[in-house]
C-alpha cells in the first residue's frame, strides 16, 4: 500500500466518525436550539420543553436541517422576534458544535 | 454502491427496505431490482439460514441493494457471522434488557467497542475494501446493529438499551408490540392506542443520537411512520409482493 492509500484510507474511516458524531449529535442540537428560541419566544418551564420537542420533531420532515430553520424562521416572523437569517444559522452552527462536544464528553 | 445504509441514514433519507422470508437469492436480487434501498434477510421468522443468508447478500448486491439480516433470537454468534458475510446491518429480535443489548454490540463491534472477533474477508469483497486497516477502522460506524423493541420490558427500559454503546438503533416490530400492548389479546400491528408510545420510541430513539426503524405494513402506515422520524422503514414481505402482483395482474385481466 502507498502512502498516499494510507493517508486516504484514514481521510475516510475520519470522516466516518465525524458523520457519526454529527448524526449523534444533530437531534441534541436542535432540542438546544429549540430551548433557546422558546425563551426568544417568550417561553419557560414546561412549555418551552413541548416548544424544543417540536424544533426536534421539524427536522423529521426532510434531510438536512432547512426544515429546522423554516420552522423557527415562521415562529420567530409570527411573534415578531428579531432575529436575522444570519443569526439564526449562526445559532445554529454554533449549537452544533457545543452539541458535538456534549456527545464527545459523554462517551 | 456509493454510500453506505449507515450513511445515507445518518444523512436523514428515508429508506425503505424488503423483507425476505423466502430462501431463495434470486428473490432477494429482485427485491433489490424492484427499487428498495435494502433487503432484509429474515432467519427468525422467515425461512433463512446460514446458506441462503450467504447468497441473499451477495445477490442483493447484485441487484444493487445492501442486505441486513434478522438473527434468530439470542443467536449473536450470527450476528458477527452475517457481517463477516457482508450485511451491512443486523436486527436482532427480543432484546428486552441492558445485557442482551450488550451482548448484541459485542457481537457487532470491534474493540474497544465490543469483542468481534477478525474475519470479514467476504465482506470486504463486497465493498470492495482496500486493506484490513481500513475494513477495522471503518466497521463500528459502517455496520449497523439494531434492536428489536417489542415488548413493554423493552420499552420500560428503552433509554438505558439506547444508552449501550454499539447499539446503533432501535427497530420497532408493531405486531409483537401489538400482542404485548393488549396483554395477548390482540394481534394488530395498526393498533390506534399504541401510536403514541411508537411515536414517543421514535423520539427517544432520534434524542439518543440513534437511528430509528419499524416494520410496516403497507405503504401508508410507512408513511405514518415516516412522519413520526423512523427513517428505515421495512415493508410487508417477500410473499406478500407476490401475491399482491399476482392479484393485481389477474384482476386487470378479468376485468
Amino acid at each position: 500500500m502507498t502512502t498516499f492509500d494510507k493517508r486516504k484510507d484514514a481521510y475516510e474511516s475520519k470522516f466516518a466518525h465525524d458523520e457519526a458524531l454529527r448524526f449523534k449529535a444533530e437531534a441534541r442540537r436542535n432540542k438546544l436550539l429549540g430551548l433557546w428560541a422558546a425563551g426568544l419566544l417568550g417561553k419557560s418551564g414546561e412549555e418551552a420543553d413541548s416548544y424544543a420537542r417540536e424544533v426536534v420533531r421539524s427536522d423529521f420532515e426532510e434531510p438536512g436541517d432547512e426544515d429546522v430553520f423554516r420552522k423557527i424562521r415562521a415562529d420567530f416572523d409570527a411573534a415578531g422576534v428579531d432575529q436575522s437569517d444570519h443569526q439564526l444559522r449562526r445559532t445554529m452552527d454554533d449549537l452544533m458544535e457545543e452539541a458535538i462536544k456534549q456527545v464527545q464528553n459523554q462517551s | 454502491m456509493s454510500e453506505t445504509l449507515a450513511a445515507r441514514l445518518r444523512a436523514g433519507q428515508t429508506l425503505l427496505t424488503a423483507w425476505s422470508a423466502i430462501p431463495e437469492a434470486l428473490v432477494a436480487e429482485t427485491c433489490a431490482r424492484a427499487g428498495f434501498d435494502a433487503v432484509t434477510l429474515d432467519m427468525q421468522h422467515g425461512f433463512h439460514g446460514f446458506d441462503s443468508v450467504l447468497r441473499g447478500i451477495g445477490a442483493a448486491r447484485l441487484g444493487g441493494a445492501p442486505a441486513i439480516v434478522r438473527i434468530p433470537v439470542g443467536d449473536f454468534a450470527f450476528a458477527s457471522k452475517a457481517l463477516d458475510m457482508g450485511a451491512a446491518a443486523v436486527i436482532a429480535p427480543m432484546i428486552n434488557s441492558v445485557d442482551d443489548a450488550r451482548a448484541f454490540a459485542a457481537a457487532m463491534k470491534y474493540p474497544p467497542v465490543g469483542g468481534r472477533s477478525w474475519g470479514p474477508f467476504r465482506a470486504m469483497a463486497l465493498q470492495g475494501s482496500p486493506s484490513n486497516q481500513a475494513y477495522l477502522e471503518s466497521a463500528n460506524a459502517d455496520t449497523l446493529a439494531l434492536a428489536m423493541v417489542e415488548t413493554r420490558q423493552a420499552v420500560d427500559i428503552l433509554d438505558r438499551i439506547l444508552a449501550v454503546d454499539g447499539i446503533d438503533g432501535v427497530l420497532v416490530g408493531p405486531s409483537d408490540f401489538s400482542i404485548a400492548w393488549s396483554g395477548g389479546e390482540t394481534i394488530d400491528p395498526n393498533l390506534e392506542e399504541m401510536s403514541g408510545a411508537i411515536a414517543d420510541i421514535a423520539e427517544k430513539t432520534i434524542l439518543a443520537g440513534k437511528i430509528a426503524a419499524i416494520f410496516a405494513v403497507d405503504g401508508d402506515m410507512a408513511k405514518r411512520y415516516a412522519a413520526m422520524g423512523y427513517r428505515l422503514i421495512a415493508l410487508s414481505s417477500d410473499g406478500g409482493y407476490l401475491t399482491a402482483g399476482a392479484k393485481a395482474l389477474i384482476a386487470s385481466a378479468r376485468a
